[in-house]
């Protein structure tokens, strides 16, 4: 899956952020103002991610994402998908739940021997 | 960083679930920012997002490095906006056209990407200061909330608030980010804290 213009996308990405950090060199600045000249929506990013209170903001929608009910979902999915593989009962409910079942037949025993 | 990405590949590409989980705390919230901003459906984003993030997982051993995961979720969840798009447009209405839909916009869709991933460091950088550090800047720069105002949220001292946010820039200035992105932040931690 060969896509070019992503790999350009990503590099862009890195540049900008070594820009923000002041450890960008000398050719990887030329390639940023290249790619900057390229598109006027790079311009307007690139302006947009150097201004403190628009960054601000898109942190802020950034950070919006629940990402813990995507991660349970995505659980829930690959474990109706792959079961062996994401088992719906954890490791820690299964040993719960064997030693329960211990305590429940040891306990029917001990019933049944006192009643005798 | 290099030999942590090439190691959490190939414990990914072996069906490691941590690995699976590391990746998804990674680009859960670049890949819904960048799908939220296209599709404007915050529900079909979340299901855009999951779903490229199970097709990474069903093609887990064809990646050798970061970055191809990286391109991979991307192209992925480019096209399946995209898709979205066309399948809302013939279904709504055959006069509703949407701008990422036009021809020459292919630029926008890729600088929509190229934010996603800037964010995604940044939003990395600031998680790798210590905890209560942390807290403070994120409410502080992302939540944009003013220093009386976090010293009440957290029930510290207003000089609590001013230090950490201090050492928080040392860390940053010395380990993480310097000059321009500490600026930025200083700029407008300043701007946001001057009247408290």
């Amino acid at each position: 899956m060969e896509h070019p213009e992503i790999g350009q996308s990503l590099q862009a990405a890195e540049f900008i952020y070594k820009y923000l950090c002041d450890d960008i060199s000398e050719p990887e600045q030329r390639e940023l103002n290249l790619w900057k000249e390229r598109s006027p929506f790079n311009t307007s990013l690139f302006n947009e991610l150097t201004d403190p209170a628009q960054l601000s903001a898109a942190l802020r929608a950034f950070s919006n994402a629940d990402v813990r009910k995507a991660r349970k979902k995505l659980l829930h999915i690959l474990s109706s998908r792959y079961p062996m593989q994401f088992p719906k009962v954890t490791i820690v409910w299964r040993i719960v739940i064997i030693l329960l079942s211990i305590m429940i037949v040891g306990a029917i025993l001990l019933l049944g021997s006192i009643l005798k | 960083m290099d030999d942590i990405n090439k190691q959490r590949v190939s414990e990914f590409n072996r069906g490691n679930q941590d690995a699976l989980n590391a990746i998804f705390n990674d680009f859960y919230r670049p890949l819904y920012f960048f799908a939220q901003k296209i599709i404007l459906n915050e529900k079909e984003a979340e299901d855009i997002v999951t779903e490229t993030i199970m097709k990474l997982w069903e093609l887990r051993s064809n990646f050798e490095t970061y970055t191809k995961i990286k391109s991979f979720l991307y192209i992925t969840a480019k096209n399946a906006c995209l898709n979205y798009l066309k399948q809302s447009q013939r279904v709504n209405s055959r006069h509703l056209t949407y701008i990422y839909l036009q021809p020459g916009h292919e630029d926008s869709i890729l600088s929509e990407i190229t934010q996603a991933e800037v964010l995604r460091e940044i939003y990395g950088a600031l998680h790798n200061l210590p905890p209560q550090c942390r807290k403070i800047m994120q409410m502080s720069f992302i939540e944009g909330k003013k220093n009386h105002e976090i010293a009440k949220q957290l029930g510290l001292s207003l000089n609590t608030i001013k230090n950490q946010k201090t050492r928080g820039m040392e860390i940053m200035r010395s380990k993480i980010l310097k000059a321009n992105l500490l600026y930025l932040i200083v700029f407008y931690s300043l701007t946001r804290g001057s009247s408290s």
